[in-house]
């Protein structure tokens, strides 16, 4: 059974005021996911092209069954926090400014004494997401507080934050329904890190000819080399074809964090909710 | 399965799909606007024959859409009930010029 807009369809059919304001953003974001690129000219794609692919991602990783047990509202949650939850790559000059002075960055500047904006952003983008959400949570048509939290939370976790806080990820029970929010944060944080094939920088609008840093370089042909990802009921499958034999080690390195993520967020699905992961491996497989 | 004819009048392109535009399908259309957008100022994607878009289609369209948006204008026309559907569902049918 196809898997494709499980999470759309079902809102749409059991709350479509929550489906039109998911529509009223979409149109909104597609430009202001733009943001990044005046910062990050040479990164990966952030826009809403990625934001497709992590809600796909979501849609295959969950599948039919697992959809059909959630709520409209956690539907709700987890469509705009694939949207949304890249939105702190492109936070503007005063925003950032406002923001930086709410999260906490630990020790980090122990470390990254000169980090400059970019790399203070690149390092705590989810932070700024969430942020930027609280913000213009009205502009984004967020309805109450009761969707805010979730959506900010869920944005938040697909990087970093503690999914097994049962303070910063509580289960709630919400006028849309029970909102399961340490599961939403696992679903988008593997989708995320899944999103590695080389339609992710679409040949059409990005030159990777122009690419000079090393690091710009490697982490284009690592995608570049991911013929594609199929998602199965059990597995994540990268189907590779090394664009030379340097990127074989990026590969397995790539593959071996996927399936550290695919660990931890499995057993964030089995210990803080009733809902489940079915993907157990990640594999490479080489064409 | 995807079949892509392509017309072009002065500076405006026709694109008419016929069959599917999925994972599968979906990277030849970027490679076929990728070689035949130089100049265009005006593109149609003419969706008439078209049975189905997923994910990975509706990517293609907006990247096309960003590129057009630089230099012309870019619309979709003769769309399905079906494509229609997933147009709304997803909020595409908000950014996307149908006619």
């Amino acid at each position: 059974m196809s898997t494709d807009y499980l999470l759309e369809k079902k809102l749409l059919n059991e709350a479509p005021g929550l489906h039109q304001r998911v529509r009223d953003s979409v149109f909104v974001l597609q430009s202001m996911l733009e943001g990044f690129l005046p910062r990050f000219p040479d990164f990966t794609d952030h826009s809403i092209l990625h934001s497709l692919d992590v809600l796909d991602y979501s849609n295959r990783l969950l599948g039919a069954e697992q959809i059909a047990r959630l709520s409209p509202g956690e539907c709700y949650v987890l469509i705009m926090a694939c949207y949304l939850h890249d939105i702190g790559m492109g936070v503007n000059q005063k925003d950032f400014q406002e923001f930086s002075s709410k999260i906490a960055f630990g020790h980090y500047f122990d470390t990254h004494d000169g980090a400059d904006e970019a790399e203070i952003i690149r390092a705590f983008h989810n932070e700024y997401s969430g942020c930027f959400i609280r913000k213009y949570a009205e502009l984004l048509e967020i309805p109450s507080e009761d969707t805010l939290f979730p959506i900010v939370q869920v944005s938040r976790g697909h990087r970093k934050t503690d999914l097994f806080d049962e303070q910063e990820y509580p289960e709630m029970q919400t006028d849309y329904g029970v909102i399961r929010t340490a599961y939403l944060a696992a679903v988008i944080r593997l989708a995320d890190e899944i999103d590695v094939g080389a339609d992710r920088n679409p040949e059409l609008l990005f030159d990777t000819s122009k690419l000079t840093r090393q690091r710009d370089i490697e982490a284009f042909g690592t995608h570049e080399s991911i013929r594609y990802v199929d998602v199965t009921g059990d597995g994540i499958l990268l189907h590779v074809r090394p664009k030379t034999s340097e990127y074989t080690p990026l590969l397995e390195t790539l593959n071996g964090k996927i399936q550290q993520t695919l660990d931890y967020c499995r057993s964030v699905a089995e210990k803080r909710s009733d809902l489940r992961i079915g993907q157990k491996r990640s594999v490479l497989i080489y064409d | 399965m995807l079949s892509i004819e392509k017309k072009t009048n002065e500076t405006e392109l026709i694109v008419a799909l016929t069959g599917r535009l999925d994972t599968t399908t979906a990277p030849e259309l970027e490679r076929e606007l990728g070689e035949n957008l130089d100049g265009v100022t005006a593109l149609v994607i003419d969706m008439a024959a078209l049975e189905y878009i997923s994910s990975a289609g509706l990517r293609v369209l907006l990247s096309a859409q960003k590129i057009m948006g630089k230099q012309g204008e870019m619309k979709v026309t003769h769309v399905s009930e079906t494509i229609m559907e997933i147009f709304e569902v997803t909020g595409f049918s908000d950014i996307l010029t149908i006619e």
